[in-house]
């Protein structure tokens, strides 16, 4: 089968952008992967677009519009919306796109602006994901509350704490520290996540990823035309898609996301790799639980000892499978739709060698993880050098 | 429910599951189950998901369950701003299924996973008839 890889990334500045409008974030992104790939604009032949919410976005195409604003009219262009597995579903259809050899140069832009709206207006807007006629509408679930719920589950199970989810968020904080396009440079400690204030028992304000604004991009290539463009290509090994019920209540275990176990044996199948092989990975930190149970998911530990994995450290820069060095979508911002492209592009830098003070030496194999709210959707993409 | 949502966010039974909502206006919760299959539902569904089938039989349900996870919503969505803080919960139903749903009347320390819960019935968002849980006084 014919390789499709990753030939140029960018991302913008994530966090508060009132400074920039949606189509001016997808456009500082896409730039910069422009830039990166050594071509322009024309040398796209059709792009993909996500964005996962229209209700955020005020606009029922907001593809359209950041299409227009790129300039890329009129090439054939899709809007992928899969709520916060929005990148990573666009990243699906671009390899589509060129493994099918329909077009050899893809651009993948995923863009989001959730701070033109107050707090509460989003979190409701957010909530609309899954199925809220029958659990919004019904109870007044926030997202915090459906993770609260996985995180109460969890620790009842497997005696999980307060303070290793805490973990979670002081990691992903310390290495946002070494990322300058992160929303936030500020370290926190367990005793701070801890004493923040309750937002759905037992999670609390810094259990929680922020509200952001952000784009991310990447330049997809044929096998054939990235050895052309690169010395350095980046090759998509495998992927997966899993689901579950868009409502909640019709699954039977809270303590993980089966989409993501269903996701990951394909991805691992695809790449013929085992989760001890991978150097590196982005994993979908939403809440702190939600990094947990990616940790099992995934196959990094035992089903059970996320908990524990999380505290000794393990998932550091140097521990036994380092995850979220960009910062995770608690340090470096959770613009929805850019999350899952955003993750690639760290994972194609880490195979690079390109990601500066939060390296991972010699990186071979990569993986990123990127859940739709509750696990309705999620996708793992496994990278290599080769 | 005091809800401001949009009035097309609201749960609905059509002609296949009214029933549902008439039976919870005599205090009664209902499920439906395939007649091929056996599985059951709660909220009742039209067709079977498992099976494929569009048959389903109505059965009454104890209203009796118990607590599989919970949380409590301190931030909530902008429409539920004037109720938070609410409790809610998933309820495995003592014949099978799984329904998230309110937790009312109980103080929020008295939660505990695995609790015993049963069936109230309230009016639910936009006065539409629906069912939130207590604490098993039994």
């Amino acid at each position: 089968m014919n390789q499709v890889a990753v030939v140029g990334v960018g991302v913008s500045q994530f966090g508060n952008r009132a400074d920039a409008s949606l189509p001016e974030l997808a456009f500082e992104a896409t730039r910069e992967a422009l830039e990166d790939a050594g071509i322009w604009m024309p040398d796209i032949q059709a792009s993909v677009i996500g964005n996962s919410n229209q209700f955020l976005a005020g606009a029922s195409q907001p593809g359209a519009i950041i299409e227009s604003y790129l300039g890329l009219t009129p090439k054939p262009s899709v809007t992928v919306s899969e709520a916060c597995a929005t990148g990573s579903a666009a990243m699906r259809v671009g390899w589509s796109l060129v493994q099918s050899g329909l077009h050899d140069a893809v651009l993948v832009c995923g863009a989001e602006k959730m701070l033109e709206i107050p707090t509460s207006t989003a979190v409701e807007y957010m909530a609309l994901a899954g199925d809220p006629k029958r659990e919004l509408s019904q109870t007044g679930i926030s997202d915090a509350g459906i993770y609260a719920m996985f995180a109460k589950a969890h620790m009842s199970k497997y005696g999980t704490t307060e303070s290793q989810l805490a973990s979670v968020a002081v990691k992903n904080h310390k290495y946002a520290m070494l990322n300058p396009k992160a929303q936030y440079h500020k370290e926190i400690t367990v005793e701070d996540v801890l004493k923040s204030r309750l937002v759905a028992d037992p999670l609390k304000l810094l259990d929680c990823s922020p509200i952001s604004d952000g784009a991310a991009s990447v330049v997809m290539a044929s096998e054939a035309k990235a050895r052309k463009m690169t010395d350095t290509p980046i090759y998509i090994q495998g992927f997966g898609c899993g689901t579950d019920t868009a409502a909640l209540q019709d699954r039977d275990d809270f303590t993980t996301i089966r989409a993501a176990t269903e996701a990951s044996r394909s991805a691992y199948g695809m790449a013929r790799v085992t989760p001890a092989d991978v150097d590196v990975a982005c994993v979908h930190d939403c809440f702190t639980i939600a990094e947990i149970m990616a940790y099992e998911d995934l196959g990094f530990c035992k089903k059970g000892e996320g908990g524990k994995f999380a505290e000794e450290g393990q998932t550091h820069l140097g521990g036994k499978m380092p995850v979220n060095l960009d910062g995770g979508l608690k340090g470096k911002g959770h613009p929805l739709g850019a999350t899952g492209v955003a993750m690639a592009v760290e994972i194609a830098k880490q195979l690079r060698g390109d990601a500066g003070a939060r390296q991972v030496a010699g990186a071979e194999i990569g993986l990123t993880h990127n859940v739709a709210r509750h696990g309705t959707h999620c996708l793992v993409f496994v990278y290599g050098r080769k | 429910m005091e809800a401001r949502f949009p009035p097309h966010w609201r749960f609905t039974f059509p002609t296949k599951t009214s029933k549902f909502l008439d039976e919870l206006r005599n205090n009664r919760l209902m499920g439906a189950r395939c007649t091929k299959c056996g599985k059951l539902y709660c909220p009742p569904t039209a067709d079977c998901s498992k099976c494929g089938c569009n048959e389903l039989e109505w059965v009454n349900l104890s209203g009796r369950g118990r607590l599989l996870t919970y949380t409590v919503v301190r931030i909530p969505p902008v429409s539920l701003t004037k109720e938070a803080p609410y409790a809610v919960g998933i309820v495995q139903l003592e014949e099978g299924p799984n329904v998230m749903t309110r937790i009312v009347d109980t103080s929020f320390e008295d939660l505990s996973v695995g609790a015993r819960v049963q069936a109230v019935f309230l009016e639910g968002f936009g006065g539409q008839p629906s069912y939130s849980f207590k604490l098993a006084t039994h």
